[in-house]
């Protein structure tokens, strides 16, 4: 797998080889990650493929069994002061003290960051509509996850790092998490990291994008590098097929009768060929959507 | 290609329910097996114990091991019973949600854990009357059943109906507790208090239908919560947050990350001690002071334990405090705090400053209401006396120790109270609950020991090489215990390591500081060694705090195990360190030792100082009180100087001191024999001059009558007259005298009267008629008492050296009767003038 290296760009996270296990569940496997400096970097994977635990590496709150884990160029572990006094974190449940007020969590806050803007967090708060004498129970979830937004936002952190940020909440506030993940990269030098399995989300902000399946890699790049080295091809067959066409180096196979649907990686150039020599004609070819590349990645099993 | 583990199958098949009763009683019993198990194991243990051993076993050790387990499982019990789930909504630990949603009417939902519950605990109950105290008689063994059954009623319903106020649950079923212990005491009343009311069969009615109404009331509050709560309810929060609004809150921004941690530690936990204290002293402590305002010694018992409160509280708090999250079940660090810029140690420091104001807050609290109480409304008579003597001991340094303690105090409160710290910011229950268990089986271990080998800490038993096993296996533990700290520590915040320098160096020197002060009373150790052993032991609470920040990181973390290697050189110095301390607290505690002899004075050794060189050789004899007496340090203004210039020795009289016992009767002849064999074996040649103070007067006395060629000459030191005889038992000083005291004391004055002093040799009388201030405190008529005791000694004094041929009467202006330590000079120089009179005459 072809990886972005770490001399073009300062990387900001710079992952290698890592590999963690739960007891006898391995979640992560070998895994190599560079975050290049003033980007967005998408991470996809369905649940359980290890996105939450590589997230809680890069934050230190698991050491790596093998490899390295390096954030600024410092251990995450070794540390956590001057790691995490420059990341701002939203979790996929944002786990504020529910007896603190919003005004509370915010001066609680303001005392661990000295980058912390108060004109910019009171604007913030004002956007987003959060009462300051309201306490963090009685918030609804979105209203909940907004603060946890605020409180990650409001420091200017080098790096924003989301873990699943959109799930569960409202377009409104989705759009909202998505705003600030751009605002963070339009002021120069800042980069955001955030898990999703939301992909038009993904497709629309990142920069890179990396899919993790079942502990590893699957793919990693740019969008249009990951859309040019997939490819999506209908395949009219003459005869109707009763189990599906074995077609090697195909992703993913689907349909029935005479048409099936393949997806291809990397091997578009012979597949006319090989469709001609099983007696099949290529009706369609276009450019797959990140979906459809998802879902053909993780539908595979990898040995 | 995966790989996936054959599916084991399993142990005992899971029955199939086919009722929802069952189903639910399937699940407590599946959540609770390890606790069950143990309640039962602990029946089981205490048991097999009982029956193999025989009665006698029980008599000594058996009950307090039985109760102790019984309390175990009794604990487990109530844990099991603990039938509460916390709710994600409201953030409170209330009667399981998820529950609700299951076809079952809420009464059955209700009734089910409380009846299971009643007949666990009544189970457990008869299991340990039965297989366990068979040996104890026990009354009315139905009753405690029915106030356990009935307060497990109470248990859930407090827990059910108060799930928002925690606090206010924690008091309620702290006070539900302490009120069902009195009510299953009160059939014992009756016997001094008959009445109709406290006989069973009238409190069993009353107490079942307590219980009844209770679960009536939880069947009531279940169901409001189910259908999502009255407006009552609602009525009573919005007021109570309305109130909590209008409450000062702070404005002002946080100037550094620790304040804002110190903040956030205090609003979970920080008010929680103080509130305890206060309710506890002010709804039970204050009733009952004023009930019995008029007892003076219920007086000082009660001081005593309300000084006990906090240390009680502290501990139970503390055991929530240690925890990451005070309020949860869990151990883990929330990532709330997790992913904060903070570091470890910071947070371990933030923790111990909030238990420290904690602490510090009750005491206040405590002190507050001891200023309160013992003026009003108290009888403070047998308090005044006992502080009147403390500062006639200490005239100059009463306040200083006062304060020192009061420092103590507090000091071993807040230690108690973040004891276990590393072990519960580990994350590990293991740790959480084996820390206190091991503390204390060790404690009781070590109550054992002293229990049942009293003389492995005599030091007879090996008179030169003189530390006992379990002297060694503590200093060892001691010094390991220190240093692993520090290296702990020094390990994971190195820039934290003088914080904890400075809190063990300030109290070192509060305690040398104390040590030194207190020192004008004779202890029967060494000043040095007992300062250098108590300076070592002050190392042991402070020990394992260092080992909380290396914890914490571990849980924060989740720190795969990876040893690191320190650099050789730090691993020498703290080796170097280890072995140095070790050496000086061995060296201080064998210092003292090294200097004694144990001498045979006739079928049992006596501890003997000998010192200097010369003749004639000065014997100091100590004084008495009855069958006790001071040991040999009381001499130790005197004995050195006079040893520059002769031969001393002074001695701990048998039974006192370090001295073994000796025969009875212990009259003056008897000593006198005694002395006189020691000095023998000692190979101390005669002649000897004799020095007595108090009681010792007298026996010098019938020592000289005895052996009159041997002595030189006799120093009396404000001593005992035989005038005291006439006073009737009722007319002494002091008014605890036992009576075989009183008859050693006569027998004793009655053969110093009957001695004669031996002729021609010189003798002087030093009589302390002062102080001439005495201290501010004391009333008039204390002082006028004190004067005329004064003065009807000096006339005693005055009659009788007035008759000695070749006798010196010295008067003590600035003592009153320890003229020893208050003015040692006047001894040291009669002394001298004495040796040289012998010398010269020779």
């Amino acid at each position: 797998m072809k990886l972005p290296s770490p001399s073009s760009a300062e990387a900001v996270v710079a992952i290698t080889d890592l590999s963690r296990r739960f007891g006898a569940k391995t979640v992560l496997n070998d895994v190599s990650l560079y975050v290049p400096r003033g980007s967005v970097f998408g991470l996809v994977g369905e649940n359980g493929a290890g996105k939450t635990t590589l997230i809680k590496h890069i934050l230190g709150l698991l050491q790596a069994e093998t490899g390295t884990v390096r954030v600024f160029n410092l251990d995450p572990v070794a540390n956590p002061v001057a790691v995490l006094g420059n990341v701002g974190y939203l979790s996929e449940q944002p786990d504020l003290p529910g007896w603190m007020r919003v005004e509370e969590l915010l001066r609680y806050a303001q005392a661990f960051y000295p980058n912390w803007d108060k004109v910019y967090a009171e604007k913030l708060r004002a956007q987003f509509g959060l009462d300051p004498a309201q306490r963090l129970s009685t918030l609804s979830k979105g209203q909940t996850a907004k603060a946890g937004l605020l409180v990650a936002q409001a420091h200017r952190p080098n790096l924003l790092l989301l873990d699943e940020p959109s799930s569960g909440l409202d377009p409104i506030v989705r759009h909202d998490i998505l705003q600030a993940v751009v605002r963070t990269v339009a002021d120069e030098g800042r980069t955001a990291f955030f898990s999703s399995h939301l992909l038009e989300e993904i497709e629309r902000v990142s920069d890179q994008i990396a899919m993790l399946h079942h502990g590893r890699i699957v793919f990693c790049g740019s969008l249009d590098e990951i859309k040019a080295r997939h490819r999506r091809f209908t395949l009219h067959f003459e005869t109707a097929q009763v189990k599906p066409p074995v077609i090697a180096g195909v992703l993913s196979l689907s349909g029935e009768g005479k048409e099936w649907t393949v997806m291809c990686n990397g091997t578009r150039t012979e597949l006319p060929s090989i469709a001609a020599g099983m007696g099949a004609r290529i009706i369609d070819d276009r450019v797959p959507s990140l979906n459809e590349i998802f879902v053909a990645h993780a539908g595979t099993f990898v040995s | 290609m995966k790989f996936s583990w054959p599916m084991r199958a399993p142990l005992f098949p899971e029955p199939t329910m086919h009722s929802p009763l069952a189903g639910l009683t399937w699940e407590i019993w599946r959540r609770s097996r390890r606790s069950a198990c143990l309640a039962l194991g602990c029946i089981a243990f205490c048991a097999l114990i009982n029956a193999a051993t025989p009665e006698r076993f029980y008599d000594r050790v058996g009950q307090n091991l039985f109760g102790l387990f019984m309390l175990v499982s009794f604990l487990l019990t109530f844990g099991i019973f603990n039938y509460t789930e916390v709710s994600a909504t409201k953030d409170w630990n209330s009667f399981p949600y998820r529950l609700f949603v299951l076809p079952i009417p809420t009464w059955q939902l209700v009734t089910l854990p409380m009846l299971l519950g009643v007949a666990w605990v009544e189970l457990v109950y008869f299991a340990w009357i039965r297989l366990v105290w068979t040996h104890a008689i026990i009354p009315m063994p139905g009753w405690p059943a029915v106030v356990l059954g009935s307060y497990m009623v109470f248990y859930q319903t407090v827990l059910w109906g108060l799930a928002g106020f925690r606090i206010a649950r924690l008091i309620a079923l702290g006070f539900g507790g302490a009120s069902s212990i009195g009510v299953a005491c009160l059939p014992m009343f009756s016997k001094i208090f008959p009445s109709p009311w406290f006989s069973e069969e009238r409190l069993v009615p009353i107490v079942v239908g307590l219980a009844v109404l209770a679960s009536v009331v939880a069947l009531a509050t279940v169901r409001r919560q189910r259908h999502g709560g009255g407006r009552r309810q609602s009525w009573f929060k919005t007021r109570w947050e309305r109130m909590l609004d209008l409450m000062p809150r702070r404005t002002k921004d946080f100037r550094t990350p620790a304040s804002a941690q110190f903040w956030f530690e205090w609003r979970r936990a920080g008010l929680l001690l103080p509130i305890c204290t206060l309710f506890v002293l002010v709804v039970i402590f204050g009733p009952i002071t004023w009930f019995y305002r008029r007892d003076p010694a219920f007086t000082a018992e009660t001081l005593l334990k309300i000084l006990a409160v906090p240390f009680v509280l502290a501990f139970a708090v503390g055991k929530a405090f240690i925890k990451p999250e005070f309020w949860s079940m869990t151990l883990s660090m929330p990532s709330f705090l997790a992913v904060r810029p903070l570091s470890s140690g910071e947070i371990v420091v933030s923790k111990m400053k909030v238990a420290a104001l904690s602490v510090a807050m009750s005491w206040v609290l405590v002190f507050s209401f001891i200023a309160l109480w013992l003026p009003f409304w108290a009888d403070c008579a047998d308090i005044n006396e006992s502080m009147s003597l403390f500062h006639l001991i200490y005239p100059h340094s009463w306040l200083a120790l006062e304060l020192l303690s009061i420092g103590v105090l507090v000091f071993s409160t807040w230690r108690l109270m973040v004891n276990g710290l590393w072990a519960g910011l580990s994350g590990k229950r293991s740790y959480y609950f084996g820390s206190p268990v091991l503390q204390i089986c060790l404690a009781v271990l070590l109550l054992f020991a002293i229990g049942f080998w009293p003389d492995a800490l005599r030091p007879q038993i090996h008179p030169t090489l003189a530390i006992s096993i379990v002297g060694w296996a503590l200093v060892l533990a001691v010094v390991l215990k220190l240093w692993f700290a520090v290296f702990a520590w020094s390990r994971i915040t190195p820039r934290r390591t003088w914080q904890y320098w400075l809190i063990w160096s300030s109290c070192t020197i509060c305690f040398v500081a104390l040590g030194i002060l207190s020192a004008s009373i004779p202890t029967d150790t060494f000043r040095l060694e007992h300062l250098i052993v108590l300076a070592a032991f002050l190392v042991f609470p402070l020990a394992r705090l260092g080992l909380a920040p290396f914890f914490l990181a571990k849980n924060r973390h989740e720190l795969v195990l990876t040893p690191e290697r320190l650099a050789v050189g730090k691993n020498v110095q703290i080796a170097l360190a280890m072995v140095v301390s070790g050496i000086a607290i061995l060296l201080g505690m064998d210092f003292g030792r090294l200097a004694f002899r144990y001498v045979d004075a006739g079928g049992h050794q006596v501890r003997m100082l000998a010192c200097g060189h010369g003749s004639p050789t000065v014997v100091f004899e100590t004084g008495a009180r009855g069958s006790g007496g001071a040991p040999l340090e009381m001499w130790e203004k005197v004995q050195p100087d006079v040893s520059k210039f002769t031969s001393t020795v002074a001695y701990d009289r048998a039974g006192v001191g370090l001295s073994a016992p000796g025969p009875d009767p212990r009259d003056a002849r008897q000593i006198a024999r005694e002395l006189h064999t020691a000095l023998q074996n000692a190979r101390m040649a005669p002649p000897y001059i004799l020095v007595g103070h108090s009681f010792g007067g007298p026996f010098i006395r019938v020592f000289a009558g005895m052996y009159p060629g041997e002595v030189g000459g006799m120093v009396l030191v404000d001593p005992t007259q035989e005038e005291f005889i006439n006073r009737s038992q009722a007319n002494n000083l002091d008014g605890d005298i036992q009576p075989d005291d009183w008859n050693l004391i006569q027998a004793g004055l009655t053969e110093a009267h009957e001695s004669r002093i031996p002729g021609g040799i010189p003798v002087v009388l030093i009589t302390g008629t002062g102080p001439r201030v005495l201290p501010s405190f004391a009333t008039e008529e204390q002082k006028l008492k004190y004067r005329t005791m004064r003065q009807t000694w000096l006339k005693y004094h005055a009659d009788w050296i007035a008759k000695v041929p070749n006798g010196q009467h010295i008067l003590a202006e600035n003592s009153g009767h320890n003229v020893p330590d208050t003015e040692p000079e006047l001894i040291i120089n009669a002394i001298e003038r004495l040796v040289v009179q012998a010398r010269s005459c020779k």
